[in-house]
């Protein structure tokens, strides 16, 4: 039987090519498991629909928020300020003095998700530079656990008495899955400056010609601020240890509750 | 030959659509994020000083206390005076005995303010009696010395003031010397 010219393709070529479909095809649904970003355009309509979203609240008060809004690279966000309202008009922050600062996220998204949250307590001057001599440790936040995971190692500040560390940042993981329109537990439940800075001195000594010895002592932490910088962080729950992992950089653990623990 | 060109071409393309798909799932998880900051100012620099303004009549020393700073405090005395004085105190319900030998005085002194009046009654001993066996007046020199002190207004977890008698500053400087002569001696 003579072979008839043009009639198909070779064997050799259609079983490469079934192949390469083959492995099209599978990569296509593993990275749609995995990672839910590769979809075709038929099946952009249904996960269109999933949109993760998070906001950082202040007792009780939405501050910031961003939250995906169902368009291509869209989201809806806004940026607050700290301790809004919690002074009276004309009224002087007291050292010593304790007041309320509830920190923690609330799911704004509509799908589960995982958050943490990163605090940087630091001073600066009239002029919002940072001063780095000033002790962060002075700025006290109870933080009294409710299911926040303190991550130890990554974090620089001061955590409890006898803590000799006195960098800027504490960061925790909420360990449990935070489904959407659900809030945290309060990270954080009070906020104080230590009433030891108006102990906190430094003098100057200088003799005049006449012999006679003028010191003057000056407060380090007058005029300064006290600041808080607030992050909360929001990543999918599907496929979580990689997706925190690529996230996060930190390895963790998911139970089978859901509920995360870092790994050591 | 053409039937390996065509066979290469169509791996080639596969490859690529394979590779294209892999970088894209690598960076597709969801996150997102929620940032914000605040602060307040602290302001230390006011000044407390007080100065103590006495008047003196019938052996009584009438003690009140005038806030000259810029920030309100507390205030305390305590009256030195010789063994073979004896001192009564008296005088406004604000002034209470501490168990430190102070007199402290229960309210906070704005600045401007003045503290009610403490009186001090000093009864002098006898002066013995002279050859007919009168009476003398007690006759020696002697001091009563009143010194008071201040302290700035501190304030507990809830907001209550009150005064830390015991604080004692923090020295951020070692150039800090006591030189005979100087200030250190007066």
């Amino acid at each position: 039987m003579r072979k008839k010219k043009g009639s198909g393709l070779p064997v050799k070529t259609t079983v490469l090519l079934g192949l390469s479909v083959g492995c099209l095809t599978f990569s296509a649904v593993g990275s749609t498991r995995a990672a839910l970003s590769y979809y075709s355009e038929t099946y952009s309509a249904r996960i269109d629909m999933q949109s993760i979203g998070v906001t950082l609240v202040e007792n009780d008060r939405d501050v910031s928020y961003r939250d995906y809004t169902h368009a291509d690279d869209e989201w809806d966000e806004a940026t607050g300020t700290l301790f809004t309202g919690i002074l009276r008009e004309g009224e002087a922050w007291k050292p010593g003095e304790v007041h309320r600062e509830e920190l923690g996220a609330k799911n704004s998204g509509n799908i589960d998700e995982y958050v943490r949250i990163k605090v940087y307590k630091y001073w600066v001057d009239q002029n919002g530079r940072k001063v780095t001599e000033l002790s962060p440790a002075l700025i006290c936040l109870e933080m009294p656990g409710n299911g926040w995971i303190i991550d130890e190692k990554a974090s620089t500040a001061k955590l409890r008495e006898g803590d000799d560390r006195d960098g800027e940042m504490v960061i925790a993981y909420y360990s449990a899955v935070l489904a959407p329109g659900e809030s945290t537990l309060p990270f954080t439940e009070t906020i104080s400056v230590d009433g030891g800075i108006a102990e906190k001195v430094t003098e100057t000594v200088e003799t005049g010609e006449d012999g006679r010895t003028t010191i003057t002592t000056t407060y380090d932490y007058n005029g300064v601020n006290f600041m808080l910088e607030v992050e909360v962080d929001a990543v999918q729950t599907h496929n979580a240890v990689s997706a925190i992992r690529s996230a996060w950089g930190v390895d963790v653990e998911v139970a089978e509750d859901g509920s995360l623990s870092l790994r050591n | 030959m053409r039937q390996s060109t065509k066979t290469a071409l169509t791996a080639a393309i596969a490859l690529g659509l394979v590779a294209g798909i892999s970088v894209d799932s690598a960076n597709a998880y969801f996150t997102s994020y929620a940032i914000a900051r605040g602060g307040h100012p602290i302001q230390l620099q006011d000044r407390v000083v007080t100065e103590i303004r006495e008047e003196f009549s019938q052996w009584t020393k009438h003690i009140s206390l005038v806030n000259t700073g810029d920030a309100e405090c507390w205030v305390r005395v305590k009256v030195f005076a010789g063994s073979i004085y004896e001192t009564v105190f008296s005088g406004s319900q604000h002034w209470s005995p501490g168990e430190d030998g102070y007199w402290y005085y229960d309210e906070i002194l704005a600045p401007g303010g003045v503290t009610e009046i403490l009186d001090v009654k000093i009864i002098l001993p006898d002066g013995g009696v002279d050859e007919f066996g009168n009476k003398l007046s007690y006759k020696e020199d002697f001091n009563v010395v009143v010194v008071q002190e201040c302290t700035s207004v501190r304030y507990g977890a809830d907001g209550t003031p009150y005064a830390d008698w015991n604080a004692v500053l923090d020295h951020n400087s070692d150039r800090y010397e006591w030189e005979e002569g100087g200030t250190g001696d007066a």
